[in-house]
């Protein structure tokens, strides 16, 4: 156990096994992967379980109605959806961009700080401690540069931070893709990256984690297989053998 | 009814009888010559019959009414502002987005819907052709200006929507007047606008060394050339009149 950085837990247990306690605190992390391995469900249970143990959570919805989210969430056992109402703030960007008057297909750099500065403003007058953003992809689109997408990470990862929140960047990623996100730049700048597949075997689809870097502690490279049941998040190492891996 | 007066006599008989029934007409300046003067004198002068809509972009309801009232014409006619139609839906909006870039957005309206969002899809061009196609003929209908439609929406749409307010206008009998600020526009606009029209007048405020000499025209009369003519104009307590310049030709 390397105790330098305090560490902020997911709640899913063998995931904080394989970080050694957690994320270290103030970490940006990249939550990456192709539709349906299972993103969405993993970081709202980050944000969840912190909830439970008294950390507000901000969860950041870009694609989707946060309201629409929530019907479909699954029913956990351990937590109920007042409760998540309760100590999850939930917004949907869209509006953010309405009442800021973003309404150009590409954000100016002027776009870009405002946007930071309000998020950074919510997360400081709720007292926020946990960040999801979902997703980090589809703001990206609408930066389209690399040194526009680099300045926003980067700002708004430090801003948050400092803060001492933690924060969770959903990246949805096109089978195409090469490497860890959609543009390139998502990945050299956080500071985790925790990717999720999909695995087919003997002909199941099975879903996959693998932990690929994390600052600020040692951890784990092997994958595991991932499960998602009403009592949360389940992972196993992934037995050797058979199978092909899919991103 | 076959032919309109337009309030002014001497235009009147330049016209051969006033506007005839169905057309529309463009009146064109340069800012201060006194389109806006013209765009009232006109509309109060419809007949007691003839429906008329003022449709006003830039003026306060009751500064076209007492303008009105100065000149002693008759103020029977339905005014529509759309400036402050405007003002309210869309000025209102920008100022608030204005206020959020600037200080953040409020918390306590983080988590609130967006207010403006019902009113932001209102096409302030629908609202324009639902006003005119609530007429019934006869009709008059007075836009003052046309400018502010270009200010605010494509040059496509402003067109494509002034095109059907002709056809309205032509197919019902009515006649319409726009007004339209010249030398702020492209001239494929200027052109756009001037090609749907069927009369084109203009009023020019020209400075010479003694003063402004005030120059009204009437550029295009659709399959009356003849009628095309160059004029002077004055403001006199009762309005706008019109004289013929003697010597020219």
């Amino acid at each position: 156990m390397d105790n330098v950085r305090e560490r902020v837990p997911t709640g899913i247990e063998a995931l904080d096994n394989i970080l050694n306690g957690g994320v270290p605190k103030g970490n940006t992390v990249l939550i990456t992967g192709s539709a349906g391995t299972g993103k969405t469900t993993l970081s709202i249970e980050f944000l969840v379980h912190g909830a439970m143990a008294g950390e507000k959570g901000l969860y950041i919805s870009v694609t989707e109605a946060s309201e629409k989210l929530l019907e479909n969430l699954i029913n956990y056992d351990f937590f109920s959806k007042e409760m998540i109402q309760k100590g999850i703030i939930f917004i949907d960007i869209p509006e953010i961009y309405e009442k800021l008057g973003m309404n150009k297909l590409q954000f100016t750099l002027d776009d870009i700080n405002i946007l930071i500065q309000n998020i950074v403003k919510i997360v400081k007058e709720f007292n926020v401690k946990r960040v999801v953003i979902d997703s980090i992809t589809s703001i990206c689109y609408r930066l389209q540069t690399e040194e526009k997408i680099m300045e926003f990470i980067l700002r708004l990862s430090k801003a948050l931070s400092e803060l001492g929140c933690t924060t969770f960047l959903v990246s949805e990623l096109l089978p195409s893709a090469k490497g860890y996100s959609q543009y390139g730049v998502e990945e050299a700048v956080s500071d985790g990256i925790i990717l999720l597949g999909n695995l087919e075997r003997k002909g199941d689809l099975l879903r996959t984690l693998r932990v690929v870097k994390m600052r600020g502690t040692s951890h784990s490279r092997a994958t595991y297989v991932l499960d998602i049941t009403s009592i949360g998040i389940l992972l196993v190492p992934l037995l050797k053998g058979g199978g092909e891996m899919y991103l | 009814m076959k032919f309109v007066t337009t309030g002014i006599e001497n235009l009147d008989n330049a016209l051969m009888n006033g506007i005839p029934s169905g057309y529309t007409v463009l009146l064109s300046g340069s800012p201060g010559s006194g389109i806006e003067l013209f765009a009232k004198q006109f509309s109060s002068a419809h007949l007691p019959e003839e429906d008329t809509i003022y449709i006003t972009t830039t003026e306060r309801t009751d500064d076209v009414i007492n303008t009105m009232g100065e000149f002693g014409w008759k103020t029977d006619i339905r005014i529509i502002n759309i400036g402050e139609e405007f003002y309210r839906k869309f000025l209102e909006k920008e100022i608030q987005i204005s206020r959020y870039r600037e200080k953040g957005i409020p918390a306590e309206e983080i988590l609130r819907p967006y207010k403006f969002r019902i009113e932001k899809e209102l096409d302030i061009l629908t609202l324009l052709t639902f006003n005119i196609s609530e007429l019934r003929p006869p009709f008059r209908i007075v836009i003052d200006s046309l400018d502010f439609f270009f200010g605010i929406e494509e040059n496509s749409k402003v067109l494509s929507t002034l095109r059907m307010i002709k056809s309205h206008t032509q197919y019902q009998r009515g006649v319409a007047l726009f007004t339209l600020v010249t030398t702020l526009y492209p001239s494929i606009v200027q052109s756009g606008v001037e090609e749907i029209v069927d009369i084109i007048f203009t009023m020019e405020n020209i400075r010479t060394q003694t003063g402004f000499e005030k120059i009204f025209t009437i550029k295009k009369f659709r399959n009356h050339p003849e009628k095309v003519g160059v004029f002077r104009y004055d403001f006199t307590p009762k309005g706008i009149s019109i004289s013929k310049i003697a010597s020219m030709k």
